[in-house]
């Protein structure tokens, strides 16, 4: 039904309007009418009170000038029709909703059309309910024909509409749009359509459920095309709760059938559904009709199909009792896990924690465990990574004992695994077995297979280990963790390959705040004060950043108690590389070090340099005052200092013989300027 | 030569950019239509309504 049909009652149409020029029947209608006319000429005629017919470009229609030509433009644009009365005003038509809409729905641009649609609410509050319902709704049902976009607009607008459609009492009206729109090929605009029906599906009352909503589930279920089959099964659950007995029984056949479908995407569809319609059944009807068909979805001959049931088997499993999960269930589950197909069995491991769960204890510890050995040495690395995450979750669930006769063998395995994704979920779930284990049992076997994780040659898989720490700390102290830890980080520190310390570096500020100040003192500063000293530039660099982030983590006072003095110390070498990384050190820290510190400690051995005997260290000097004269200017009682000392010392630099130092110099004396700190 | 290239392509990155507001332009110009439309539309719908409600008083 066309817009002119409704309004007019379709007492007399002569033209009919389409949108965008489809190919539908009344537009056929019009060119033939309009040529019967003849000679371009268009009769127009209005309604009483509505009525409107705005062609494209306001030309409108006003009453008296009755015959108006715009032959050209009836072929490929609406016009419109109306009953031969003059009672309307221009204004009228021209602000009539629904013309307003289709107007909107004409622009070549797409965002537009979206607007006009995103704002449809806007156009039924103008009509009012009952116009809306008689007038909008029939149009939304037959003359939208638009991109994927506006349509997916469409099905999520009519959610919400049920108040513009005069309460929960009308929401029947919007199932006929959403169900054209849940039979549509493009997959998002479908499922919006079944997200919003389960919305309006849940203000409808039984009866409303009863006389439309049943009926619509039905014609998707057997809809020809399997669009609308994929949607039905998505609405069984919203609906079920309502319905009388007699409709139980039938819905409950209806999905049998969409579960036997012909096509697997039918089939994925059902079973995607399947665990929140089993949540609405009651417990016979779920044993008696749908168990039986479960249980052949799950040796469905599409791998596609089968690993979907696994979902299904764990909210069903959460419906059974543990006899009943034991004796159908488990059979299922215990097929699933050695399925040929990897995904089905990447599906069950990545829910196995879940399972064990429903399945209750007794069932893990006897049936399960087996299993979850199988998963974790599946010949699939994807496989494998999902199980190893369900380690710890599993672990809890089993007395330490298993653990420790059945997996950790396997995780043993996984340790020296070929592939490196393997070993790094291994580096990030193992240490979620400490807390399982125990003391004593961590320190004697998952303390090597750390040591030897953290000498993997994947970074991933070192930092993983490292990242995880904390929960091993809690197990087994500080104390006990760094006595074989600091071996192997000390190691790798020296180790001969750069990029390996480069490494271990990075990892510092980490290592350092879990380990705690006391620790970092004792053992790693003078590690990380020596690469200070490294032979590679990038070392050295990354070591002064190392600096400022530990200063991040234990604070300013710590620094100028630890750190500062060895890196002044490090201002006396006499290679001019070490006076160097001394600059570059105070300037990276400077940021995160108090203004007092700054003023006491740096400035002094910073301004020590700028007589070196090397251009390098001089023009580093005028570089790193630069950074701490910004530094200093927010502290009032230092700005004289700057005034006092680093003004002078680059002024001096600027007058140097070397022109990277004088260029330096002058840089730094710019940026000062425009700080106004300096006034010559 | 060289500078001359980069003057015609920097030319040609002006235009694109002009074309792109003035497309932006256009668009933000319909909108503006559209919605002053919809404004008579509520203003007339608010109109009627009120006569309705003053002829039921």
């Amino acid at each position: 039904m066309d817009i002119d049909q409704t309004t007019s009652n379709g007492n007399h149409p002569i033209a009919s309007e389409s949108l965008e020029s489809s190919s539908r029947s009344p537009s056929t209608m019009t060119s033939q009418q309009t040529t019967e006319i003849g000679d371009g000429h268009t009769l127009q005629h209005y309604t009483p009170e509505q009525t409107t017919r705005v062609a494209e470009t306001g030309s409108l229609v006003t009453p008296g000038t009755s015959p108006i030509t715009h032959h050209d433009r009836v072929l490929d644009n609406m016009t419109i029709t109306t009953p031969n009365r003059t009672t309307t005003t221009t204004e009228e038509q021209e602000l009539y909703p629904i013309a307003v809409l289709v107007d909107e729905l004409k622009n070549e641009d797409v965002q537009h059309r979206l607007n006009a649609i995103q704002n449809l609410g806007t156009i039924a509050m103008a009509l009012g309910p009952q116009r809306t319902r008689d007038e909008l709704i029939p149009f939304l049902n037959d003359s939208i024909d638009d991109e994927d976009e506006v349509l997916l607009a469409v099905a999520n607008e009519l959610a919400g509409f049920s108040e513009y459609v005069g309460g929960p009492e009308y929401a029947h009206y919007l199932l006929n749009p959403l169900e054209n729109l849940a039979a549509v090929e493009e997959v998002l605009v479908r499922d919006k359509a079944v997200e919003s029906l389960c919305k309006v599906a849940h203000v409808l009352s039984a009866s409303q459920v009863e006389n439309y909503f049943v009926p619509l589930l039905k014609q998707l279920t057997n809809g020809e095309w399997f669009t609308s089959r994929i949607s039905a099964a998505g609405l069984y659950a919203a609906s079920y709760s309502k319905c009388t007995n007699e409709q139980k029984v039938e819905l409950r056949n209806l999905f049998s059938q969409l579960i036997q479908d012909d096509t697997p995407m039918v089939r994925r569809a059902a079973a995607k559904s399947l665990g929140d319609f089993a949540k609405q059944l009651a417990k016979e009807d779920l044993n008696s009709s749908i168990m039986p068909l479960f249980i052949k979805l799950t040796n469905d001959d599409q791998d596609t199909v089968r690993l979907l049931t696994v979902e299904d088997l764990l909210q069903i499993s959460r419906i059974l009792s543990v006899e009943e999960n034991k004796s159908t269930l488990l059979p299922i589950l215990k097929s699933l896990a050695q399925d040929k197909s990897w995904r089905v069995r990447y599906m069950v491991a990545s829910n196995f924690a879940e399972l064990c769960d429903s399945f209750g204890e007794a069932i893990t510890r006897d049936e399960l465990v087996s299993l979850f050995v199988n998963l974790i040495k599946d010949s699939e690395g994807e496989v494998k990574v999902v199980t190893i995450a369900q380690a710890p979750a599993f672990g809890k669930l089993i007395d330490e004992l298993t653990v420790l006769d059945k997996l950790l063998p396997c995780v043993k395995d996984l340790v020296i695994d070929t592939n490196q994704h393997v070993r790094a979920a291994v580096a990030t779930n193992i240490s979620g077995l400490a807390p399982i284990l125990g003391k004593d049992l961590t320190i004697e076997y998952l303390l090597p297979l750390f040591l030897q994780l953290l000498k993997d040659d994947f970074p991933d898989v070192r930092l993983n280990i490292i990242s995880k720490l904390e929960n091993v700390t809690q197990v087994i102290g500080v104390e006990r963790l760094s006595q074989s830890l600091l071996p192997a980080i000390v190691e790798l520190a020296e180790d001969k390959q750069w990029r390996v310390r480069l490494a271990i570096i990075e990892y510092i500020p980490l290592l350092a705040s879990q380990l705690g100040v006391g620790f970092f003192d004792e053992k790693l500063l003078n590690l990380c004060m020596s690469w200070l000293g490294d032979a590679v530039f990038s070392i050295r660099d990354a070591a002064t950043t190392n600096l400022r982030q530990l200063v991040e983590i234990f604070g300013s006072d710590w620094a100028k108690n630890t750190i500062i003095p060895q890196v002044m110390e490090m201002a006396q070498n006499e290679n001019y590389l070490y006076r160097m990384t001394t600059l570059f050190a105070l300037t990276t820290m400077a940021n995160a070090l108090s203004t007092d510190i700054v003023k006491d400690n740096v400035l002094p051995t910073v301004l020590r340099l700028k007589d070196d005997t090397i251009p390098n260290v001089r023009f580093n000097v005028a570089k790193s005052l630069e950074v701490l004269a910004s530094i200093l200017k927010n502290d009032k009682t230092s700005i004289e200092l700057i005034q006092s000392q680093v003004a002078p010392a680059l002024q001096k630099l600027s007058d140097d013989s070397d022109v990277d130092v004088k260029w330096f110099a002058n840089k730094a004396l710019l940026s000062g300027k425009g700080l106004i700190l300096f006034s010559f | 030569e060289r500078e001359r290239n980069e003057w015609i392509i920097e030319r040609a990155q002006m235009k694109a950019r002009i074309a792109l507001l003035e497309g932006e332009r256009r668009g933000v110009e319909q909108v503006k239509v559209d919605l002053l439309k919809r404004v008579k539309m509520l203003e007339y719908a608010l109109r009627q309504e009120r006569k309705k409600y003053l002829a039921a008083t």
